[in-house]
């Protein structure tokens, strides 16, 4: 037996932010010991898109040496504090989904636990009320978290609105600098090596192309389908199964959050672009039609989509390993694409393999990611499940069955408030917190350990937060002003 | 105002270390004015008070009591633990240490041990242990702080203890009782269960007394009074993976100087284990009954003390595996009526540990919601998983060919888990641990390392790095963990100078 050989060469077919994502951040990290890596760009997504991200997005940027000013220039970005929920819990309701810290512990006692300790017969704020996020985006204010631990300004955290296709151009723009190379046509017919591992794909014109791994970011996954095995895993269907998309330019305020609809027959997520809106209506094609969405939108230039989750519970196969749509489809309200594709480059690099075999690798990254994906799935099931809507399509979507671990979990904090330990989780336990308490479950009790907290002492402190919270929001400047400066050439503080 | 789900009566059922840490810890809940919390153990059951090694999350659970690290090794006649020093186990005549805290620092988002692994392949660096602090220190029985200019990122000291169980029960008896916990002597003849649901709902005494309870802590020891004997939960044998299953146990004089580390020494039937106290020693011999004879192992255990024994050998019996179920009904296992794995890495007492604030992060009212206790076993199950995992290792990676126990361990089906671990080390050194695992990578390392599993390569990524650079800073951490370690005191001096025992160990 040889000794093996590094990895020479990586190709992958499809751009798009998953593609064009995994290769700038592949080619960032792995100077000096690069495999060669081409991207075979084939044709554009269906629909244009937009992407919605979670602060995770920052550490992604932060690895490409991307800034935030130019990511909101390039891409007629805006800053996203978090998602707002209107509707969810019956007509008037809202719900604001901060990111970034919110009111903070006691030792063990965590602060939604303080909070349920002091609610009877007391009406204090709602538990996202004391971050800090969530008091910005009311206000439309933006500014980065302070880098001081001890200012109540470092609690925030952010992702980001931006335009997909912009936004591809610029990750494809980092990669290509960093020597990724670029060929434009379709990916053909596949030649396999007699060890079952893909040798080369072809062009359209026929001429193969060689490499020794190769990356499926195609929208349909048309090369990790033809290895097989494992196959693809349908989430339970909810009624919502079509999704019909259009851009609305629109002047004035630019909210500092993507807000999120319930109506009759689905629901509709707005993000704000700098100059635009994007309209993403999901909806139950049982209960409304095509023609029917067009009129809701007030537009005829849509484009529609079927719709369907799930994902591809072994995406390394052989010598190839499928991301972005080729390995999963999210709802919309896991707000988790660029977070997986960021993460699915950090897991590939750190079971970088050699040329050979692969199967160890293979199989470590396939369990890493079904535990990933499954947390992030359950994240958005979450208000499917937990919403108060009485129309019978709501009504379906509260019926559809969930995952054990979901189900464990809901049962586990309506009981308490506690939130189950798993791993790998895509949302951290904060935002699982408020992501309940946003559809309006109530925990039947408090902790027992929040009960030993003194009842004064606990109401002056979280008052003192949320008015720490209102302080510092105000303090902030303005989201518009933010985006103005940006726009003008400035960076962000 | 209280909340009527509130439990009022807790019944712990037995003393012992796992008793007496839950009755310290849950001491705190009597706060709430309504909740009451009862010890019941009998003096006529004795503890194996041989010394029990522990790892440094037990400082945690002091900490979180408040007591004072003096003077509870003071009282305990309590050692300092760097390390576990592993004598013959990948083969006879080698020696290989694990030591708390880490090796080296990573360097370019790659692992410290990756640039070890390419770099002691053409001879350019040193043993891998001496890029940890605590073992290096530990190699020369040294233990203390390190002076404050020699301190780097890569001079962190890590620390447990090695203390006698029985004096650490007696101190957090003291300790509960002075916070409200009702301590009530005799021994348990009889469990009474509600007719309706099974739930226990009081524990009878010898002289006919009852005692009645909301919520029962098991903490009997390996039997399982009420989760087994009374709730039948049922046990998963693991005795296919770690077929010991007896033990030997006996106290010694001390002899030489005072060591910093647990020693655990392979031999063809078992391991022997070496305690160091303030007073004494504490010994004890694991081994199978299926390759030796209790007497054999006795004789085997007195031949190779460091000093004369101190009473008779006790022999034990055990079962390696876990409860099925830690929580059912309203009882919960705690410590050994848990589950039973040997102490090759000193876990028991973290396994109560754990068990105890796990139980304060889900403790249950009235209503004993099955969520909770889901949360609470399953959380359980894989911290039991996780160590046997971790402890099958040690038995399963040996080149002592030709020796029953060690051929059957080596050439055993291991489980799924330890497999994928293993397939993956052996490749290019690569690890992942589970988020909520106990040991961490550098520990698993050392493990691996140290029983000879050498992976074929290192990751491609160790070659993007400038090898002069590289090798500079190898030869930095080196020179600065040797430094640092030997400007630390004897680990005996330490002790004699900060905390010597109450009263203070009688000479021989």
């Amino acid at each position: 037996m040889t000794a093996p050989r590094p990895l020479s060469s990586l190709l992958i077919a499809g751009g798009g932010p998953a593609g064009w994502g995994f290769a700038a951040l592949l080619s960032q990290r792995l100077q000096g010991a690069a495999p060669e890596i081409s991207v075979m760009e084939t044709g554009a997504p269906t629909i244009p898109d937009i992407v919605s991200t979670l602060p995770s997005i920052r550490t992604f940027h932060a690895a490409l040496g991307l800034a935030d000013a130019d990511a909101i220039r390039r891409c007629s970005g805006s800053f996203k504090l978090g998602e707002r929920f209107e509707d969810f819990s019956g007509a008037g309701s809202s719900a604001f989904l901060p990111y970034g810290e919110i009111g903070a512990g006691i030792g063990p006692v965590r602060f939604h636990q303080q909070l349920a300790r002091l609610s009877d017969g007391v009406s204090s704020p709602a538990y996202a009320e004391y971050a800090l996020a969530t008091r910005a985006a009311a206000d439309n204010r933006f500014a980065p978290p302070a880098k001081d631990p001890r200012s109540f300004l470092s609690t925030l955290d952010y992702g980001f609105h931006l335009d997909a296709d912009a936004y591809t151009t610029l990750l494809r723009e980092i990669a290509v600098r960093n020597g990724v190379k670029v060929l434009h046509d379709e990916a053909g017919a596949i030649d396999y090596g007699n060890d079952g591992r893909i040798a080369s794909i072809r062009l359209t014109a026929g001429e193969p192309v060689a490499a020794d791994f190769f990356v499926d970011a195609t929208p349909d996954g048309r090369i990790v389908r033809k290895l097989c095995s494992g196959g693809w895993r349908a989430d339970p269907p909810l009624p919502f199964d079509r999704v019909a998309c259009m851009r609305r330019p629109q002047d004035g305020t630019v909210p500092p959050f993507t807000t999120n609809r319930a109506m009759p027959a689905g629901w509709l997520r707005q993000i704000p672009l700098a100059g635009s809106l994007h309209n993403k209506l999901t909806f139950a094609s049982d209960y409304l039609d095509d023609g029917q969405a067009s009129a809701m939108l007030g537009s005829d230039s849509i484009d529609f989509a079927d719709h369907a989750c799930g994902f591809r519970p072994a995406p390394w196969q052989a010598n190839c390993l499928a991301i972005g749509p080729a390995a999963w489809r999210l709802d919309p309200l896991a707000a988790a694409d660029m977070h997986l594709v960021a993460s699915a480059g950090e897991r590939f690099m750190r079971l970088l393999p050699h040329a050979g075999s692969s199967a160890a690798e293979a199989s470590e990254y396939n369990r890493l990611f079904c535990e990933e994906i499954a947390t992030a799935r359950d994240f958005a099931r979450l208000f499917q499940r937990c919403q108060s809507r009485g129309e019978p399509v709501w009504k379906a979507a509260r019926k559809t069955p969930v995952s054990n671990e979901l189900a464990h979990a809901l049962a586990l904090f309506e009981s308490r408030g506690r939130i189950a330990r798993r791993e790998n989780l895509v949302h951290d336990e904060t935002r699982w917190i408020a992501a309940f308490l946003a559809m309006g479950v109530r925990p039947r009790n408090h902790d027992p350990q929040a009960g030993a907290l003194g009842r004064r002492a606990l109401t002056e402190r979280t008052a003192r937060i949320a008015e720490m919270a209102r302080q510092s929001a105000e303090s902030m400047p303005g989201h518009d002003r933010m985006l103005a400066r940006i726009a003008a050439g400035g960076s962000t503080p | 105002m209280i909340d009527p789900k509130t439990l009022r009566n807790v019944v712990i059922v037995g003393g012992g270390s796992a008793g007496w840490m839950t009755a310290a810890a849950l001491s705190r809940l009597i706060g709430n004015g309504v909740t009451t919390i009862t010890l019941v153990e009998s003096e006529q059951i004795g503890i194996v008070g041989v010394g029990e090694a522990t790892i440094p999350p037990i400082r945690h659970f002091n900490e979180l009591l408040g007591l004072d690290e003096r003077d509870f090794i003071r009282t305990t006649q309590g050692t300092f633990k760097a390390a576990i020093e592993f004598v013959g186990w990948t083969r006879p005549g080698h020696r290989y240490m694990h030591p708390f805290g880490s090796f080296g620092a990573d360097m370019n988002g790659v692992k410290f041990h990756q640039y070890w692994l390419k770099f002691r392949g053409v001879g350019k660096a040193a043993p891998f242990g001496e890029y940890n602090i605590c073992e290096t220190a530990a190699n020369e029985n040294r233990f203390g702080p390190v002076p404050r200019d020699k301190q780097t990122p890569v001079s962190g000291v890590h620390w447990a203890y090695h203390f006698d169980a029985a004096l650490y029960a007696r101190y957090l008896r003291g300790y509960a009782e002075a916070r409200g916990v009702t301590r009530r002597e005799g021994r348990v003849v009889n469990v009474h269960q509600r007719s309706e649901d099974g739930f226990i709902e009081a524990v009878e005494m010898e002289d006919g007394r009852r005692i009645e309870g909301e919520l029962f802590i098991d903490c009997s020891g390996f039997r399982g009074l009420l989760i087994e004997d009374t709730l039948k939960t049922g046990y998963e044998d693991w005795t296919h993976w770690l077929p010991c299953n007896r033990a030997i146990a006996v106290s010694s004089e001390s002899a030489g100087e005072l060591t910093p580390f647990t020693r655990a020494t392979a031999h063809d039937a078992g391991w022997q284990w070496r305690i160091p106290l303030q007073h004494r020693i504490g010994s004890g011999f694991v081994y199978s009954a299926d390759y030796l004879s209790e007497d054999e192992a006795t004789q085997f255990l007195l031949d190779n003390l460091d000093g004369r024994p101190l009473g008779d050998p006790k022999p034990l019996r055990f079962t390696t595996g876990r409860r099925n179920k830690a929580w059912v009904k309203n009882c919960v296992a705690i410590g050994l009526s848990s589950g039973f794995l040997e102490p090759l890495e000193s876990t028991s007492i973290h396994i109560a540990q754990t068990g105890i604030s796990r139980l304060m992060a889900l403790f249950p009212d009235r209503d004993f919601d099955p969520a909770g206790i889901e949360e609470y076993n399953r959380q359980t199950e894989l911290l039991f998983r996780h160590i046997r995992d971790f402890i099958v290792l040690h038995y399963h990676a040996n080149e002592r060919h030709g020796v029953p126990l060690w051929d059957r361990c080596r050439n055993m089906d291991i489980p799924d888990t330890l497999r994928r671990k293993l397939d993956l080390f052996r490749l290019k050194g690569r690890l992942f641990r589970y988020e909520d695992e106990l040991f961490a990578e550098p520990s698993w390392h050392a493990v691996l390392l140290g029983q000879n599993v050498m992976p074929q390569g290192y990751d491609p990524l160790v070659d993007a790095a400038p090898e002069d650079r590289i090798e500079d800073a190898l030869g930095q951490m080196h020179a600065a963990v040797k430094a640092a370690a030997s400007a630390m005191p004897k680990h005996g001096d330490f002790i004699r100078q900060h905390c010597p025992a109450t009263p203070a160990p009688q000479p021989v």
